[in-house]
């Protein structure tokens, strides 16, 4: 799938509260991924305020968001450009 | 709402994975499991006020700049969204009336399972409290603890119970991943 067809943006915001840890724990239970990939999400958080997941459609976007927010995490939708 | 028994020092909680698929979570005394309890029922009471402004990091703004999706985003998830952490809270109450008295600590075994729940109640109260202290972003731990030095901050108190729920929160959070299971 091209990235061009990814239109929408889940963004998971870096906030003072979550620990980094427990980032990293949301992430690999969300997105399925371990170790130093999760990792690098959070750091990149950390780096730039936020870190972006695309989705294909709206609804996807959704299940993304609800499940990151289920875990407490600041997570925005946006539409991708 | 129920006032919370606060000690003037903050005792150290601490978690480990037993093996197998048993958590023990470590307080100094019953009364931090006591208080522990009634954190987790004052919150499921919270849970009855999602637009309270303290809550609006558990039940946040999805579109910020679509007033029309975030109302169907609302309307579609935040029942789910309740339920769940009610049933965290829940669970976690369940387990802080377990436990029982061991040498200089009180002791409470619980499965993953549970733990997670327990996990998810202090993130959530966790983030009730960093909002009502007004956590900054950016700021550093040796300038969050210099706010509140004083012993005379008002918020000093809540503070060290934070402080608490953020130490269990990180022993926990090693004891469920496993990282210093034996």
């Amino acid at each position: 799938m091209s990235e061009a067809a990814l239109d929408w943006i889940v963004r998971v915001h870096d906030d003072p509260i979550t620990l980094r840890v427990y980032v990293d724990h949301v992430i690999e239970k969300v997105l399925g991924c371990r170790g130093e990939e999760a990792q690098s999400f959070t750091r990149e958080a950390q780096a730039e305020g936020h870190f972006d997941v695309r989705k294909r459609t709206q609804d996807e976007a959704e299940e993304f968001a609800e499940l990151f927010q289920s875990y407490g995490l600041r997570t925005t939708i946006v539409r991708g450009v | 709402m129920k006032r919370l028994r606060t000690p003037k020092r903050i005792r150290i909680p601490d978690a480990t994975a037993l093996g197998g698929d048993v958590i023990e979570i470590l307080l100094s005394h019953r009364e931090d499991a006591h208080g522990l309890r009634n954190l987790a029922e004052h919150t499921i009471e919270l849970f009855n006020t999602p637009t309270e402004p303290t809550m609006w990091r558990l039940f946040q703004t999805t579109y910020d700049d679509d007033p029309v999706a975030e109302a169907r985003y609302v309307e579609k998830t935040r029942g789910r969204l309740i339920a769940r952490k009610r049933e965290d809270a829940t669970r976690a109450i369940s387990v802080f009336n377990t436990g029982k008295p061991g040498l200089a600590s009180f002791k409470i075994r619980t499965d993953r399972a549970h733990a997670l729940n327990v996990l998810g109640f202090l993130n959530d109260a966790r983030l009730i409290m960093g909002t009502r202290l007004n956590i900054q972003q950016g700021e550093t731990r040796r300038a969050e603890i210099r706010r509140f030095a004083s012993p005379d901050h008002p918020d000093r108190l809540p503070r060290n119970r934070y402080l608490f729920l953020t130490h269990l929160e990180f022993k926990l959070l090693a004891a469920v991943r496993g990282a210093f299971s034996p």
